[in-house]
């Protein structure tokens, strides 16, 4: 287990734009996720859905040491994490494309994603990666709101404190970008 | 707000009514998109296919990888294996290097009872993988409790895994994470080692070996099966595999672990290793709420299996059982209900001691300390010829090995001593400062003499030997460990190639181990393989026909492993391609393949080798349409599984290329033996064996294309690398020299080589396929005015 200090520093390292420290990020992460996830597995049924988001958040209060801090060190620990997150999800999706054939988003009509959306097995994550970044230009609040509820797994509540503005904004906020993000990954545009 | 950013539109109605749409079906999608996302992180690559194999699904995951079910599908196999894959973001130089190793680890064992490596690759985006046995089994401790089995049972069962990890640490490999859920018994009873990811190699030649003990986060062990000097981070060696089975074996007699470790914290958990004494598991086994049955089972587990299993639990290594097969032959003696022999023994533990105090500088003194020790305990101990002198003998030796491996690659670069300087080392001392304790010395010679032969040195293995077997002569005319340094003896002399000093040896060794040894006694098997063999390769086909008759006989009524008895019918089989009897070696070429196909899991290289003894066989046989057959797919399965260097895949072009030759079909046969002659020549050096193999099938392509002077070049060549190992009046000698003169003979319109090739085919059993041609020759030569 690193210690939680080198975890907080490398993680505002990489904020300043520092890649090196990404590098040593990325496998601390993935060992502790892929830990989190054997420990689930072997809870659960073998069939039950893995609450990965839930593990994200998990697995950052590890990395973080398992120890109580402070409210604000500790939601400014998860945004950055939401937004290391972010990049590893995504990035790992587009090795995962890459790897598969040829890169390139694939639209699909409104009826077959809306299913998708319900089954919820495959929406494209470096499409959805692209939608954020176009979000970010429009309204880079909203964009910010998903980042930290949906790839950071904080609460309405906590989102709202990092953030500075009122608990039933972040839910206006995440409607409307939810339904900006799901129209772009469908038909139109 | 989005009405907003979209004032602009002229077709502002229809943009509002798509984004009340969106947000209508949106439903969870940005949740199932991050969730679908860190399952893809965290394992979910299901589908995806690597090479030939698709992974199914997920079974298990480590530290570095994630192991999967994947199932292969073609015309030849449809094969369930399991592939462990790298974790992603894990390709560090130190994590490749450990996840090579355990790939290098797995390729090297060979044993039924430790899952197989058949492959490995690297995917598309660099993460490397191997294809293993698929185990499908229960845990070990789940199936006996499932099955209820007996505390007999569970011993028999156990020993087995013993065999298993007793044939790791033969080729120098310390299991590290010996735990039920890497010990699984298959449908058929039969247990499995698994998961040698944290396994260490013990031995330096292995090129890239890096010892990791510390991956980030993860621990190379499982606390619970951790031994003391794991949990100290102290070096770890064959006992700390003695000390997991000893937590495994408590586990299966009494139910328990032997420490109380529910719910407790990693220190505290630490502290129980270190310091707790395991309660007796007779005592132990009282404790259960229903004390009839805990009553019976206390008397069976109270006095020699308590002694056994605290004993492999020692918190010292150096009290434990000195290796895992003198735990097994303990368990072996308790199931016969004759005395086992361990004690412990105060000496062991001070050499540990020392061991501890100078851990980096242990590699050079090793040798030094193990002999002083063997010094010290002969003084006390063998003062008196007893069965217990005799044990502590055998415990020094295992404790030379022990400090051997000890002295481990990561911890001996520092130094230039290597391996062979250590066994030079050992051996001048036992020869000069052991000269008054014989028995120790016998022991610890036939130790350094296999060290020797491991190393491939074998000279000096056979002189180390002989010394060992003339002083377990000196100790009476018929024991088995007369027997055993026998066979260790001829197995160095024939793999040195000196067959004929290896023939006496290994004819004594039979006529010992049948007076030793029961009369149903693999061991007698072995030795009558071993005779036969080594009549075999002396060309004395008529002596080794009948041994190897016998021993495939007592095979077959021992029964067991089927790879064993493989290889003794398979050398059999040799042997009457050799006589030219094909028919018949071709029928039991076809049984060795129908039992390599039956065998679960399917063993593709067992496989190839049989359908090449098969080939081999039909083409002799002239039943060339089955052997092209048999040919195409043992080149195939071998294309498949080996790595384009390996020295099998020659061999396979050859027999192909010599079954399209008989078939005339010269212009596809010559590039197929011309490579494999290069490959082996490249692969194996110019004077090997096979070279020979190869020159002669190229020499009768070239006499059927009438190119007789390079047909006679190819023969003589042959001639003189098989002089070099066979006897001068050997049948594979005198073919090829039947070969050169018919070819000459040709050459010559029979002005030549007529009278050598008479002379030639006198010594080549008659039925052979060119005994048979040979005399066409010689009879048109004779007819011919």
């Amino acid at each position: 287990m690193p210690a939680a200090h080198d975890v907080t520093n490398l993680l505002a390292q990489w904020q300043e734009g520092d890649r090196g420290a990404l590098t040593a990020l990325t496998p601390l992460v993935y060992a502790e996720l892929h830990r989190l996830a054997a420990r689930a597995l072997a809870r659960e049924r073998p069939d039950h859905t893995l609450q990965a988001t839930a593990l994200v958040h998990e697995a950052f209060l590890r990395l973080h040491g398992g120890r109580p801090v402070a409210c604000h060190d500790r939601l400014h620990f998860l945004a950055l994490a939401a937004r290391l997150m972010r990049h590893i999800l995504v990035d790992h999706a587009r090795q995962l494309k890459a790897a598969r054939r040829g890169a390139g988003a694939v639209k699909l009509p409104l009826e077959v994603a809306t299913e998708l959306a319900g089954g919820g097995s495959r929406t494209d994550l470096v499409a959805l990666d692209a939608a954020l970044d176009d979000l970010a230009l429009a309204d880079a609040r909203k964009a910010r709101v998903v980042e930290l509820r949906f790839f950071g797994g904080l609460s309405v509540e906590e989102t709202a404190v990092v953030l500075g503005v009122s608990a039933p904004t972040v839910i206006l906020d995440t409607r409307l970008a939810r339904a900006f993000l799901f129209d772009r990954l469908t038909a139109g545009n | 707000m989005l009405a907003a950013a979209a004032a602009e539109d002229p077709d502002l109605a229809a943009e509002v009514e798509r984004f009340l749409a969106a947000d209508l079906h949106a439903g969870r999608f940005l949740e199932s998109a991050v969730e679908a996302g860190a399952a893809a992180v965290v394992g979910g690559e299901a589908g995806r296919r690597l090479g030939p194999y698709r992974l199914v699904r997920e079974l298990g995951r480590g530290g570095m990888g994630v192991v999967y079910l994947a199932e292969r599908d073609d015309r030849e196999f449809h094969q369930r294996v399991a592939i462990k894959l790298l974790h992603r973001g894990l390709e560090t130089a130190e994590v490749l290097a450990r996840f090579q190793t355990e790939r290098q680890i797995l390729a090297r064992l060979n044993h039924p009872s430790i899952a197989r490596l058949f492959d490995g690759g690297t995917t598309e985006d660099g993460r490397p993988y191997f294809v293993m046995e698929l185990i499908e089994g229960r845990p070990i401790d789940a199936h006996c409790d499932a099955e209820g089995l007996s505390i007999r049972a569970r011993l028999s069962l156990f020993r087995e895994v013993l065999d298993a990890v007793r044939e790791a640490h033969r080729n120098l490999i310390v299991h590290r994470d010996l735990k039920p859920s890497n010990v699984l018994v298959t449908a058929d009873g039969r247990p499995k080692l698994l998961d040698f990811g944290v396994a260490k190699l013990l031995e330096p030649e292995v090129p890239g070996s890096v010892e990791v003990t510390s991956l980030g986060p993860v621990r190379p062990m499982t606390l619970a099966y951790a031994s003391p000097e794991q949990v100290q981070g102290l070096p770890v060696t064959t006992a700390t595999d003695v000390y997991a089975l000893g937590v495994l074996l408590y586990r299966l007699l009494t139910g328990r672990h032997p420490y109380p470790v529910e719910g407790k914290s990693v220190q505290e958990v630490e502290r129980l290793i270190l310091e707790h004494r395991p309660e007796r598991p007779s005592l132990a086994v009282q404790r259960d709420s229903d004390p009839q049955p805990a009553q019976r089972l206390a008397r069976q587990l109270r006095g020699d299996l308590d002694t056994i299993v605290l004993a492999a639990l020692a918190k010292e290594p150096a009290e434990r059982y000195g290796s895992v097969e003198r735990l097994a032959e303990d368990l072996g003696l308790h199931l016969q209900g004759r005395p086992i022999t361990f004690r412990p023994t105060p000496l062991r533990a001070r050499a540990r001691k020392f061991v501890r105090r100078h851990r980096w500088g242990v590699a050079a003194a090793a040798v030094i300390l193990a002999l002083g020790l063997g010094l010290a305990g002969s003084l006390v101990v063998l003062s008196a010829r007893t069965a217990r002198e005799r044990d502590r003998a055998t415990q020094v030796a295992s404790l030379l090995v022990d400090m051997f491996e000890i002295a481990d690659p990561g911890e001996r670069r520092g130094s230039s001593i290597t391996a062979r300087e250590l066994i030079d080392q050992g051996t001048e001392r036992v020869l000069h400062r052991l000269d008054q304790q014989p028995e120790t010395q016998g022991t610890l010679l036939a130790t350094l003499g296999r060290l020797y032969a491991q190393l491939g040195l074998y000279g000096r293995a056979v002189e180390v030997l002989q010394k060992s077997v003339a002083i377990e002569r000196r100790r009476g005319d018929a024991h088995p460990d007369l027997v055993k340094a026998l066979r260790d003896l001829g197995r160095a002399l024939a793999e040195g190639g000196r067959f004929a000093e290896a023939e006496p040896v290994f004819r004594e060794a039979l006529a010992l181990a049948e007076r030793v040894y029961p009369e149903d006694h693999e061991e007698i098997a072995t030795a009558l393989n071993n005779y036969a063999l080594v009549e075999h390769d002396l060309g004395r086909y008529a002596t080794a026909e009948p041994l190897y008759r016998r021993a495939v006989e007592l095979e077959r009524r021992l029964g067991g492993e089927e790879a064993r008895q493989g290889t003794t019918r398979g050398n059999w089989a040799l042997l009457l391609i050799d006589l030219g009897r094909y028919g018949e070696a071709a029928a039991i070429c076809r049984q060795i393949v129908a039992v390599c196909e039956a065998s679960s899991p399917p063993d593709p290289l067992a496989v190839a080798d049989a359908l090449e003894y098969l080939a081999m066989a039909l083409q002799g046989a002239g039943r060339l349409d089955e052997a092209e057959a048999a040919a195409r797919r043992c080149l195939a399965l071998r294309e498949r599984h080996l790595s384009p260097d390996d020295r099998d895949l020659p061999r396979s072009r050859n027999v192909l290329g010599a079954v399209l030759r008989d078939r005339g079909a010269l212009a596809a046969a010559e590039p197929l033996l011309r490579n494999a002659l290069a490959d082996r020549r490249r692969l194996l050096g110019s004077g090997h064996a096979e070279v020979a193999v190869s020159l002669e099938d190229l020499g009768d392509l070239l006499a059927a294309r009438r190119l007789y002077g390079q047909a006679e070049e190819a023969f003589s060549e042959a001639i003189r690398i098989h002089e070099t190992t066979f006897p001068a009046n050997h049948p594979t000698i005198a073919r090829l020299q039947a070969g050169r003169a018919a070819a000459r003979a040709r050459a010559s319109g029979c002005h030549d080589g007529v009278d050598d090739l008479a002379l030639a085919l006198d010594r080549v059993p008659p039925l052979d396929r060119r005994a048979v041609r040979g005399r066409q020759v010689l009879a048109a030569c004779r007819q011919a005015p």
